[in-house]
């Protein structure tokens, strides 16, 4: 959001539901403005923002993490939590009809913290397909508060939804609970200030820390802390289940007075949900999931990484692009320091751009498409399910798989993703494993290119390296980091064809989202070494690190320059290494070592922030000791047995 | 609505008499069992604690027998002894498991239920529980007919959630007690008492339907959830 929209913005309206209703597409349509938006509960794991123009007025439209209860468990949950806390204007709460039950039940939650609210039935398409109807008009009675049913996919009922806007409400429930908490939360109400009013329902069901009341801008004396504790002493059973049990009760309560299943109705869809059965059954499911890796493998790294590149490379960039740039700038630049900082070795014509988007460009952004049309299907929970057992012996849980592969693509966004992960010990294994690892779709792609013409030997010892390490860190990383085990719970959503204009959109935003980080640090990293080159320091730092590089690794010199590189990011370093190959600097255990080295070592810079901002400053130093000294002595290592095991 | 003096004619509660004799016969069953049976030690004990004379009456009413300075009990004695002390160490069970209520309030709840259990009742919480065989506090649970019905069949009939088969339906008995966050969880999507499910598959995790969406966990997860198997399997 810009500053002037902030301004303009007067009244703050929320989004909130249960994971995977549509919340983010219903976003999206609101405010004509984009976040990505996949068929996996969890996805949305930052609030974002944008505005809307309901009737008049402007409102600031926020897109929250899916949540079931204001019970929050983990990061995002909380998040959703604060953003309520701080009291915004109108809730517009999205649902699906198909679970009424569960919906309802936030209903009678949210209606607590008194803030006007719509209702809103999404998904209305899946929800006739399944022969169900509700009865709104009755609902909204009861609630006192509108409630429309939309297919934010299609855009039908926003009109609607947009009108029942202007007549929100606070929901008109009352008495849900047994009576003795009643008195009790009447007790309470009368003690405190009656701005904090809706907060004492959760204050005894035992679900605010401190801190987050402090956060809200809400103080409370210790002695009512106390107090409070004395209350909840009082009952036989945790408050939290008192309150949720009679408020699902109520919940079904009105959904089988509102819903109707016609009997026998016929879904349409069928085979929809018989392949996502197969899916998720041992037989045929890991067939398919070997099928699916194949498809990526053939669509990222054959065709992105061989054909796509090969053209772009070596016909767009190298007969046309390149060479007309080259006599372009020899014509019009005069100075000859300033054309070898445009077309020179590190150029930022010949190096920066040409990684960027001859040699880089096409893996992403086939990667991307794989990716989205995986999201969106509703195959990645089911390969959860899968895998669950195997992320078990690392220490993880089947819910790792999605930051686990989205790492595969891009390692900072796999970072971000780590937020669905219940436990904290979950969050810094599994940024561990990304950070040393988990080689990113851009590495991945040199890497294939690398070993393309080579004996597969080279990339079995790469990946049996890799695998090792994988399985080898996240075994001992779990026994090392305190706590246990979080249990695997997880909604499997339907499957879902994927949309064709989605997957358009979520691919391009991506594709935005990586081109904006990756150019300028291409470049930086290009005239950091053109400078370093230039000051003749370039010599320096690789006699510095010719112990490592020359004699540990048994690499050449220049490959100092790819390291350096790999600090800024890993597959600008995984190119520098390429354009060594290439060059015939590396014999084939040079290869192999370099490879291993290169997908080993740091992180990005990128990622290195993400890590910074996500897990702290301890947590990413701690890391990334680890990852260099592993990196280092792994390498090393491979080197030695090669040497010794006759390799040139 | 009925007033409650209807009730009481209806549905008498045990009088104060027989909540003493129930009492008195428990004293004396768990003092046999600590292996006090001189007479003149047991007869302090039992008076100290209910009222002076109360075992002479208990003998009198033929209760109880003399062997050699001995106390042992009558046929009809021990009948009512182990109902009545199968009841309190059952109800022991069932406020602590189940209904998790502090240490401190077990004993007490406990005494008062079980004079209100009724055989059948009584046979309900034993199945329940899974028939299980020691109180809280490590003694025995006597056993009683469900008991030893249960020997023949192969599982109690509430179980967890593993224990279910491929295909199998069952309706949820309770959560496992606790606040632990995953419960929290659990609550709020439905997976509550009474909550009706479908195993769907059990390998590599278990995945259950439930009001036609699908939920998948591991045996971690499911291990917390108590169901009661459906009778007839396969009718949807």
């Amino acid at each position: 959001m810009t500053p002037k929209e902030k301004t303009l913005a007067r009244r703050k309206l929320v989004l909130v539901g249960q994971p995977n209703v549509g919340k983010s597409v219903l976003f999206n349509a609101l405010t004509g403005r984009y976040v990505a938006v996949s068929n996996y509960p969890g996805t949305t794991v930052e609030i974002s923002r944008g505005i809307a123009k309901i009737g008049a007025e402007t409102f600031e439209v926020v897109d929250s993490p899916g949540i079931h209860s204001l019970i929050a468990q983990s990061d995002e949950e909380r998040a959703t939590r604060s953003c309520l806390l701080t009291r915004p204007d109108l809730v517009i709460q999205v649902g699906s009809a198909m679970r009424l039950d569960l919906a309802l039940m936030l209903t009678l939650e949210l209606a607590e913290l008194e803030i006007p609210m719509v209702l809103c039935l999404n998904m209305k398409d899946e929800a006739a397909n399944h022969g169900v109807s509700v009865d709104k008009a009755y609902l909204s009675k009861v609630l006192g508060i509108p409630v429309i049913e939309t297919t934010a996919t299609t855009q039908e009922g926003l009109p609607d939804l947009l009108k029942a806007a202007a007549r929100a409400a606070v929901p008109s429930v009352s008495r849900i609970y047994p009576s003795e908490i009643h008195t009790l939360i009447a007790e309470f109400t009368k003690e405190i200030t009656p701005l904090y009013k809706p907060i004492v329902p959760l204050l005894l069901q035992n679900h605010l820390q401190a801190h987050e009341i402090a956060a809200a801008g809400i103080h409370l004396q210790a002695e009512l802390w106390d107090r409070l504790k004395e209350a909840q002493k009082k009952f036989v059973r945790p408050l939290s289940r008192v309150f949720m049990e009679a408020r699902l009760e109520q919940a079904k309560v009105l959904t089988g007075e509102t819903r109707r299943q016609e009997m026998n109705h016929a879904v349409r869809g069928k085979w929809l949900e018989t392949a996502g059965q197969w899916c998720l059954r041992p037989w045929p499911g890991f067939l398919i999931a070997v099928a699916a890796l194949w498809l990526l493998y053939e669509f990222v790294a054959v065709f992105g990484a061989q054909l796509a590149v090969n053209f772009i490379e070596h016909t767009l960039f190298g007969q046309y692009l390149n060479p007309a740039l080259i006599r372009g700038v020899q014509w019009a630049v005069p100075w000859h320091w300033l054309q070898d900082l445009l077309i020179g070795q590190y150029g930022i014509f010949t190096m920066a751009l040409t990684y960027a988007f001859a040699l880089l460009f096409p893996i992403v952004t086939t990667f991307f498409m794989a990716m989205s049309v995986l999201e969106d299907s509703g195959y990645l929970p089911r390969l959860s399910v899968l895998l669950n057992r195997f992320f078990r012996i690392i220490g993880l849980n089947g819910k790792a798989v999605f930051p686990i592969i989205l790492g595969f693509g891009c390692g900072t966004m796999a970072m971000l993703s780590c937020r669905i992960l219940d436990t904290k010990k979950e969050k810094i294994l599994t940024s561990f494993l990304l950070a040393l690892a988990i080689p990113c779709s851009a590495q991945l792609a040199v890497v294939l290119a690398m070993t393309a013409g080579l004996s597969p030997v080279v990339l079995f010892i790469w990946f049996a390296v890799l695998a090792a390490t994988l399985l080898g860190a996240g075994y001992i990383g779990s026994k090392v980091l305190p706590g246990a085990p979080s249990p695997f719970f997880l909604e499997i959503p339907p499957m879902r064809v994927p949309q064709m204009k989605n997957v358009v959109q979520k691919v391009s935003t991506r594709l935005g989202w990586y081109l904006k980080e990756v150019v300028p640090l291409f470049i930086l990293g290009s005239l950091i070494l053109f400078a370093l080159d230039g000051l003749g320091w370039l010599q320096v730092m690789e006699r510095w690190c010719s112990p490592v590089i020359v004699h540990l690794l048994g690499l050449p010199v220049r490959a100092t320059e790819a390291f350096l590189l790999g600090f800024l990011r890993r597959d600008y370093g995984a190119a520098g290494l390429y354009q060594l190959q290439r060059e015939g600097l590396l014999t084939l255990r040079q290869t192999t070592v370099s490879l291993v080295a290169m997908t080993l070592f740091m992180p990005c810079m990128a990622q290195g922030l993400m890590a910074l901002k996500e897990r702290g400053l301890k947590v990413t130093l701690a890391i990334g000791f680890v990852v260099v000294a592993y990196a280092v002595a792994v390498s090393g290592l491979l080197n030695w047995v090669l040497l010794h095991g006759g390799w040139a | 609505m009925t007033s409650s003096t209807d009730i009481q004619k209806k549905f008498p509660l045990p009088s104060a008499w027989e909540e003493d004799l129930e009492q008195a016969l428990a004293m004396v069953w768990n003092q046999l069992e600590a292996g006090h049976s001189a007479r003149t030690e047991l007869e302090k004990a039992i008076d100290a604690e209910t009222r002076a004379g109360m075992l002479a009456d208990l003998h009198q009413r033929g209760f109880l027998h003399d062997h050699d300075n001995l106390i042992i009990f009558s046929q009809e004695g021990k009948r009512l002894a182990q109902s009545i002390v199968r009841r309190h160490r059952l109800a022991e069970r069932l406020l602590q498991d189940v209904l998790t209520v502090s240490e401190d309030q077990i004993d007490s709840n406990a005494c008062r239920l079980e004079h209100v259990i009724s055989p059948g009742v009584e046979e309900a919480i034993c199945t329940l529980l899974g028939h299980p065989q020691v109180c809280p506090h490590g003694t025995l649970i006597p056993r009683g007919a469900c008991c030893e019905r249960s020997l023949t069949e192969t599982k109690p009939i509430v179980f967890p959630l593993t224990g279910l088969h491929n295909g199998d339906r069952g309706k949820i008995a309770y959560l496992a007690p606790g606040d632990r966050p995953e419960l929290h969880k659990f609550i709020s999507m439905g997976l509550v008492p009474g909550a009706e499910l479908r195993v769907t598959q059990t390998f590599p995790a278990l995945v259950v339907e439930m009001g036609g969406n699908l939920l998948a966990m591991d045996a971690e997860s499911a291990k917390n959830i108590f169901v009661r198997k459906s009778a007839a399997p396969g009718i949807s």
